[in-house]
Parts: structure tokens; C-alpha cells; sequence
């Protein structure tokens, strides 16, 4: 449903997308693996609308989305979780839900704030606190909670593991598998590599700006090659 | 008594002004120089509404109103959208060009003599307890917390003012939820040019009508904002109130010339003393 085709882009100066081809078919978790600076970030802020790619072809659907806003993009079901959390540490867990839904004009925002709080019951108890006191894994899970209140259809996290105690990890990949089970499509950045093929059903493994290798989740951590470059097994 | 009730008058006066800056300034992270001038032009605006076309106070008033918010959609789409990314420093410059501009212009057009402005409301003066206020003077406080809650409502409770909170704490984020970050701070300006609209309307029966007029009502609102610590918008009002009853009592107990430096005095002290204002929370010095 998601197609981006030898995309280009810069970043600031830097080339940091060099011919970027992936897809995201409906329902499925796919996971963008690599180092630092592979382009990842970059790549789902060029789906995200927030960096226009100098070459290459973004299409929704079957349709071009080169001409779109951030904004459209979210009305189009397409939301970004964005690497360390950034919600917003002076509104309130429940504000930040609500700006979550911010493009929604229909009735049901309510219903999905209680489906939220049964995925992550500790946000419920911390309803009214500001989110700028909450732990980190507290903070990653509203970041979650807060894009799905934009109704995804598909999701894209970046490094939810990201500087999270490890039992918090697997509670939330454990919800990512579950958004995902309800139908949701998921683009999922990690460093973790391990962990994110865990959970995938297939894996793009960036380099330098450029698709090195992809294939099944479950082939690619099984391959002696990934297992001693990324697994560091 | 009588010394405090005039030092509040002039400080609703500071505490409207300096709403506006702080309103663009938490939202947008740009210091509008360039606040007092606009309000001015409002002012002027209004004037040509009241002598000119010879409408009343009230909708003079609401014409400049809508004059104002015209006027902040327009410096923000046509100047400040471009800088909103560049250093500090360059957007400062950008808006004390913005004051020049609008200085000049005003006085191009509307000349440089002082001018006598109508009071929005007329009548003597009444004794309340031990003070005599007029009822132009009870239409300004009135006014001022009138705004105050209207501000504290829209941020608090409206679908804007959550957006406006969200972009001024995040911009990638707020985009990234759907906000769509230009225009929220388009309506901030909107909302700040017209704060800044009624804060002159209601300066130009004290000091007279002229293109002058704003230059120390905008100082004494840096220094409100500056106790306010420049992001709380309740800390404006009342950095406002304070600075006018300051104010008042410097000029009349040591001199009234020596008012200005006496506030600067106390800028120095507040900075040194607690640098984040008394109202400002930890993030407040964000940058300069």
C-alpha cells in the first residue's frame, strides 16, 4: 500500500538517502534496520511529508504523494510515532492523547482514548499528570498511544526501544505485535535489530543511504552473514 | 491608596501589551519588537474609524480589532513565515526593521503631531472607598481581566489553543500529528496583534494620539514580561500590574522623570536575582 521508489534525499547537507526502494503491504510489520546515520530517520520523515526527496517516487496506494503536506499525510491514516517519544512535556498524558486525534472530527475519539488506556493501563493512572514527569518508558508508551489515537493505518515507529528499561521493551513490542494484529501496517525503525525481526514479517537492513539487503524476517536471522554483521551473534 | 489604583490602570495598560509579546513570543519563539508599532498603527486605524468616517466608539473599536488581526495575519505571512527558522539574532533585526517600517509609514501618513484621543467612556470621576477612579478607568481593568479570561478559556479548553500549546512546546511533533504549525502561528500573531490593538486604544487617551506613543508603554512591557519570566501569560498580566503600581510610586515618593531607570533597575535585579522571572518555569531561557 506504502511504496517509496530510488528515493533520494538530503539531509541538511549530508546525501543521506541514496536510492531508498521499500514497501509496506497492508497488515503487515515490516522493520528498517542499520547503524546510525544508515538513514532511517530520514527515510520515514520523507514518508512523513517533513523532508522532500530531491529523486525518486512516494506513492500511497498507487498514488503520488510527492504534492502532500505533513498534514495530509496524517489525515491519510499515515503516523509517525518520531524517535525519543517527543510528547509534550507541558500538557497533560490526556492533552497529549487528545492532540493525538487533533485531525478527527468524528465522534468516536473518547472510544479510542479508553482503547489506549487498556493497551497501556499506566497512562490511565497518570491521566492528569504532565507528560514531562513521566518515565522515559511511560513517555514511549504515550508517544504510542498518541499516534494511535490519529487512527493509523499505518504506523511508523522509530526506535521505540530507544533508551527503555529491557523488561519495558517487551511489553511494548508486545502491544506493537497486538496494534498490529487489529490490522494496522507497521514501518518499524530499530537499532534492536534482534528484536525487530522478532516481531516482523520482513526487513529492509540500510546502509550508507541504501537498501544492502532485504528479505523474510525469519530468513534474514537465520543467515550466518546478518547474524555476525547485525545480530552480533 | 489613590497612587496604587492609578499604578494599576497604567499597569492593565503594560500587562495587555506585554500578553501579546509573550503570547508570540511562547508560541512562535520570536520577540516582537515590533508589538508597540503595530499596536500604534491599530490605534491610528481606529482614529480614522472615529474622525474620518465618524462611527462610534464601539465599532471603531471592533473595525480596528479586526483591522489588527488582518494586519498580524499579513507581517505574519508576509514576513516573520520566512524567518521563522533562521538564528535569533536575525529575527530580532527583522522585527526592529518592522518597528522603523511602521514608525515611518505612520508618520507619513498621519503626520507628527499629537492628537487628542476619546476616552471610551466619559464621566467623573466616582468614589469608591478612599479612591477615585473615573469610569474610562474601570472600562480598562475591566477590559484587561475580561481578555485575561477569555485567554485562559481559549488556551485551556479550545481544539486552537491546544494546538498553539502543542506548537509552541514541539514544533516536528505538533506537524506530525496534524497540526499544521504556519497556521497556528498565524493565528497567534492574529490573536497578539490584536491584544496589542486594544492595549493603544487604550493608551491614546492618556498620552495623546502620536506615532510616539508606544515606545515607553512597549518598554515597561519587556520589563512586565521580563517578571512574568516571558512565557507565562498570567505572569505578563501581572508583571504588567506590578510594574505600573512601580511605577507610579517611584514618581511620586523620588521623581516622576526617574521612573524609566528605576524599571530598568528592577529588569537588572529580576535577571540577576532569578533569571527565569518569578512566574517562568525551568525552560524558560530556551535560548539568548
Amino acid at each position: 500500500m506504502l511504496k517509496l521508489n530510488d528515493v533520494h534525499a538530503f539531509y541538511g547537507r549530508v546525501h543521506a538517502l541514496r536510492g531508498v526502494s521499500l514497501e509496506v503491504p497492508e497488515g503487515k510489520i515490516i522493520s528498517l534496520l542499520g547503524g546510525n546515520g544508515a538513514g532511517k530517520s530520514t527515510t520515514l520523515n520523507v514518508i512523513s511529508r517533513l523532508i522532500q526527496p530531491k529523486e525518486g517516487n512516494f506513492e500511497l496506494n498507487g498514488q503520488s504523494m510527492l504534492k502532500k503536506s505533513p498534514s495530509d499525510m496524517v489525515k491519510q491514516g499515515v503516523i509517525q510515532c518520531p524517535e525519543n517519544r517527543r510528547v509534550f512535556p507541558l500538557l497533560t498524558v490526556e492533552e497529549n492523547l487528545k492532540i493525538g486525534a487533533y485531525q478527527r472530527k468524528d465522534k468516536n475519539i473518547q472510544l479510542d482514548m479508553e482503547k489506549v488506556y487498556t493497551y497501556f493501563p499506566r497512562l490511565k493512572e497518570r491521566k492528569i499528570q504532565k507528560a514531562g514527569t513521566l518515565s522515559g518508558g511511560e513517555q514511549q508508551m504515550l508517544a504510542i498511544g498518541r499516534s494511535l489515537m490519529g487512527k493509523p493505518k499505518i504506523l511508523l515507529l522509530d526506535e521505540p526501544s530507544l533508551g527503555i528499561a529491557p523488561i519495558l521493551v517487551s511489553e511494548i513490542f508486545k502491544i506493537i505485535k497486538e496494534i498490529n494484529n487489529e490490522g494496522t501496517a507497521i514501518l518499524l525503525v530499530e537499532q534492536n535489530a534482534h528484536m525487530a525481526m522478532s516481531i516482523s514479517d520482513y526487513s529492509y537492513i540500510l546502509e550508507n543511504g541504501r537498501v544492502a539487503l532485504e528479505g523474510n524476517s525469519e530468513d534474514l536471522k537465520n543467515d550466518d552473514e546478518v547474524r555476525k554483521l547485525y545480530l552480533g551473534a | 491608596m489613590q497612587i496604587l489604583m492609578s499604578g494599576l490602570i497604567f499597569g492593565c495598560i503594560y500587562g495587555l501589551t506585554a500578553l501579546g509579546l509573550v503570547l508570540i513570543y511562547k508560541t512562535t519563539d520570536i520577540v516582537n519588537f515590533a508589538q508597540g508599532e503595530m499596536a500604534m498603527v491599530t490605534t491610528f486605524v481606529s482614529f480614522v474609524f472615529l474622525s474620518n468616517f465618524g462611527f462610534g466608539y464601539i465599532p471603531s473599536l471592533l473595525l480596528a480589532l479586526i483591522f489588527a488581526a488582518i494586519f498580524g495575519i499579513a507581517i505574519h505571512q508576509i514576513v516573520m513565515k520566512r524567518v521563522q527558522s533562521a538564528p535569533p539574532l536575525n529575527q530580532i533585526v527583522v522585527t526592529l526593521g518592522l518597528f522603523m517600517i511602521l514608525n515611518g509609514m505612520a508618520g507619513l501618513i498621519w503626520g507628527h503631531k499629537p492628537t487628542s484621543y476619546p476616552q471610551a467612556v466619559k464621566g467623573d470621576s466616582i468614589k469608591l472607598g478612599s479612591v477615585f477612579i473615573t469610569p474610562n478607568e474601570l472600562f480598562i481593568l475591566c477590559i484587561t481581566f475580561f481578555l485575561m479570561l477569555i485567554f485562559f478559556l481559549l488556551f485551556r479548553f479550545t481544539r486552537v489553543g491546544l494546538a498553539m500549546r502543542a506548537s509552541a512546546q514541539d514544533i516536528k511533533a505538533s506537524q506530525l500529528m496534524g497540526i499544521k504549525v504556519t497556521s497556528v502561528f498565524t493565528a497567534t500573531w492574529a490573536v497578539g496583534a490584536i491584544l496589542g490593538g486594544v492595549a493603544g486604544i487604550m493608551t491614546a487617551p492618556i498620552t495623546f494620539l502620536d506615532t510616539q506613543m508606544m515606545f515607553e508603554v512597549l518598554i515597561m512591557a519587556f520589563a512586565a514580561a521580563v517578571i512574568g519570566g516571558f512565557v507565562s501569560l498570567p505572569g505578563a498580566v501581572i508583571g504588567g500590574l506590578f510594574i505600573g503600581v512601580f511605577e507610579n510610586l517611584i514618581a511620586f515618593y523620588i521623581s516622576p522623570e526617574m521612573k524609566l531607570v528605576y524599571t530598568f533597575l528592577l529588569i537588572i535585579l529580576v535577571l540577576y536575582i532569578r533569571p527565569q522571572g518569578i512566574f517562568g518555569g525551568k525552560q524558560t531561557l530556551k535560548k539568548v
